[in-house]
């Protein structure tokens, strides 16, 4: 959900692999998951960049010490089993067929998301977390009583539509998510509130948003 | 006999797998084997595996002999030098550990231990006569102070075709160590209440008989003789009906109809309605109903002291109210039996204890079933960090049984559209407007409960 620079590789060999596809304008080979040489590559850059989080809840999937550059050699992630949670997501899944190893594609993200909430439904790029256009605190707030994302109540009505039907599919309301972060951040809060310097490493969007009031 | 553990090294999805079936540290029954059990978990991880070899073990403790074999010739695993053994093949693919005053044993193994110290076992060759006769004493006492090893009602239990014949009303169970309704009827159970009744009619027609008698020749006032004789006797389906199915046939709109008139009405059991008082046809009544007769009746009638009894499913046909009983209701008609239950219900599942759940689960990874622990660190009450007897249903539904929504996804979007609502009448400075957003944000407020949060 916070807003994603993807332009840092660190799997060089996926990339360029990847980018061969486009010069020679040939569709993508088939998107095999995991059984793909440069599967975990993909994913261990995409947490890269997103620092270790779900990029649509910020939910943390895996260890900051696993994000270190020094894990990267010679343009391969050296650890083929590492300790991450979540899945592989295609954005748009219109773009899997042909495209299924675009890097503009894919995000790292829950796997209660990407298997019961997202699925292969139609996306609207408006919450797509990497785009130039792409500002959080601009498209969203957050219900500090029921801990729910809604879409910012600056926005006109039909954009407020499109925000939530986005907020949605990405899961980013999913009950499950809703309670680990409600669970997470009240302890938080309550430590804020007692001025005792709380320690941050998910949800930060939700956080921050809270913290203005 | 309780039972204090279960072992299983390798069968089906289980794979050195031990479940601690006692009192964890710190509880005042701290070691002793629970009162009652619930396993539950995804259908397939084993819930009704496990009640299944409870009752193959329990069935075996009809056959032990008091056989003592040097422990190679016995069973493998043991650690004692010499071991229990049976006339039949006593080895089990699970290892029941069945607790019986301060012994342990399980038959599977051929394990015996005193005071749960399975290392010190009471058997060695200085004393093996000794311990012998100390060990058919023991099984002789479980055998005597024992009627039903364990009464199991399986979760397909047919409820048609339970209640007495009237031409064989007699009938009782062969072996009435194992009482298994996957195999045996209510039957004989029916049969021992009916000639209770049978009996306290003969004993009224007699009374009848003779206060007509005496009054051809006596100047007495018969209705109150027959008031004061009612007083004075039992009549068994009184106490059946006031202790054992009113409590909870009752929430039927039922209750048990204790005045018979007739014997040859009394072939099953029979109730009538609370709103007409007319009597129900017993193939008229409820499946529910039905179960809370043929479940009850047993443990009413039966001696259950130190009875292990399995209830596959207990909510089966039963109202979220009725389950939230169900549980102590039970209990209190058994009160000395263990129970073990296997459900899928919630509300079942807030009757119990944290320690008294056993919830299992797939794991993928290692492609075994697992016990999911509710406590960190030691087993001890203070480490538990889920009770569900503090949780609501909802609660008990996502961080019990994990499921991952707490309602339909339409409730999500319902409250953020409250949510949005809200924030336009925080933001609208027209009041005849802001009245008209509240009035749409009362409606949706209303619909969702008021549940906002």
């Amino acid at each position: 959900m916070r807003k994603i620079d993807k332009t840092k590789i660190l799997s060089h060999q996926y990339k360029e692999w990847e980018e061969e596809f486009a010069k020679r304008q040939q569709i993508h080979e088939e998107y095999n998951s995991s059984h793909n040489n440069h599967y975990i590559d993909v994913v261990m850059n995409l947490l890269h960049v997103q620092k270790g989080l779900c990029a649509y809840t910020e939910r943390r999937l895996c260890k900051p010490d696993l994000l270190d550059e020094k894990n990267w050699i010679s343009g391969k992630y050296n650890n083929r089993h590492p300790e991450i949670l979540g899945q592989l997501d295609h954005f748009d899944p219109k773009l899997k067929k042909e495209s299924g190893w675009l890097w503009d594609n894919f995000f790292f993200i829950d796997t209660d998301i990407n298997t019961k909430v997202k699925g292969k439904k139609e996306v609207d790029y408006i919450l797509k977390p990497d785009t130039n256009e792409y500002e959080v605190n601009k498209l969203l707030e957050y219900d500090r009583e029921s801990h729910l994302f809604v879409p910012h109540s600056d926005l006109d009505d039909k954009t407020q539509a499109r925000i939530k039907n986005m907020i949605l599919k990405l899961g980013i309301n999913f009950d499950a998510v809703v309670d680990a972060r409600k669970e997470y951040l009240e302890d938080k809060l309550a430590q804020k509130r007692f001025r005792l310097d709380p320690k941050i490493n998910q949800y930060y969007s939700a956080f921050s948003m809270c913290s203005k009031f | 006999m309780k039972i204090s553990g279960i072992q299983i090294n390798d069968f089906q999805q289980f794979k050195d797998f031990t479940l601690d079936l006692t009192y964890p540290k710190g509880h005042e029954k701290e070691g002793l084997p629970l009162d009652k059990v619930c396993f539950i978990g995804q259908s397939g991880t084993g819930k009704t595996t496990l009640l299944n070899s409870i009752m193959e073990s329990s069935r075996k403790l009809k056959n032990v002999s008091f056989q003592f074999l040097p422990a190679n010739t016995a069973s493998s695993n043991q650690k004692s030098d010499y071991s229990l053994h049976s006339k039949n093949n006593i080895k089990s693919r699970t290892e029941i550990h069945f607790s019986f005053e301060n012994y342990e044993f399980s038959l599977s193994s051929g394990k015996f231990a005193e005071n749960k110290n399975w290392d010190l076992s009471i058997f060695n060759q200085n004393a093996i006569e000794n311990n012998e006769e100390k060990l058919r004493t023991i099984f002789r006492e479980l055998h005597n102070s024992t009627d039903h090893f364990v009464i199991n009602y399986p979760s397909d239990i047919n409820i048609k075709h339970q209640f007495v014949n009237r031409k064989t009303p007699l009938k009782k169970y062969e072996d009435k160590k194992i009482i298994d309704f996957n195999e045996q009827k209510l039957t004989p159970i029916w049969s021992k209440v009916y000639k209770e009744i049978v009996d306290f009619q003969y004993e009224e027609a007699n009374f009848r008989i003779d206060l007509t008698k005496r009054a051809e020749v006596e100047n007495i006032n018969i209705k109150e003789e027959i008031e004061k004789w009612k007083k004075g006797s039992k009549n068994p389906l009184i106490n059946l009906a006031g202790i054992c199915l009113n409590p909870i046939i009752n929430k039927f709109g039922l209750e048990i109809e204790t005045d018979l008139p007739r014997i040859q009405n009394i072939d099953v059991i029979r109730a009538k309605s609370l709103l007409n008082s007319k009597i129900v046809p017993f193939e008229s009544l409820s499946t529910g109903t039905k179960q809370i007769i043929l479940t009850a009746l047993p443990l009413y009638e039966l001696k259950t002291e130190n009875s292990i009894i399995l209830v596959d499913e207990p909510e089966n046909s039963l109202y979220p109210d009725i389950q939230q009983m169900i549980i102590e209701y039970y209990q209190a008609l058994a009160p000395s039996a263990q129970f073990f239950y296997a459900t899928h219900s919630p509300v079942i599942a807030s009757s119990f204890e944290p320690w008294e759940i056993v919830e299992l689960k797939f794991d993928y990874d290692k492609k075994q079933v697992l016990q999911e622990l509710y406590f960190k660190e030691e087993r001890h009450v203070a480490n538990y960090f889920i009770n569900p007897q503090f949780l609501r249903w909802d609660s008990i539904l996502t961080k019990v049984f994990d499921l991952a929504i707490r309602g339909n996804e339409k409730r999500t979007e319902k409250l953020m559209e409250l949510t949005m609502l809200g924030k336009k009448i925080e933001k609208e400075k027209d009041k005849d407007k802001k009245t008209s957003f509240y009035k749409e944000y009362q409606k949706l407020a209303s619909l969702l409960d008021w549940e906002t949060k």
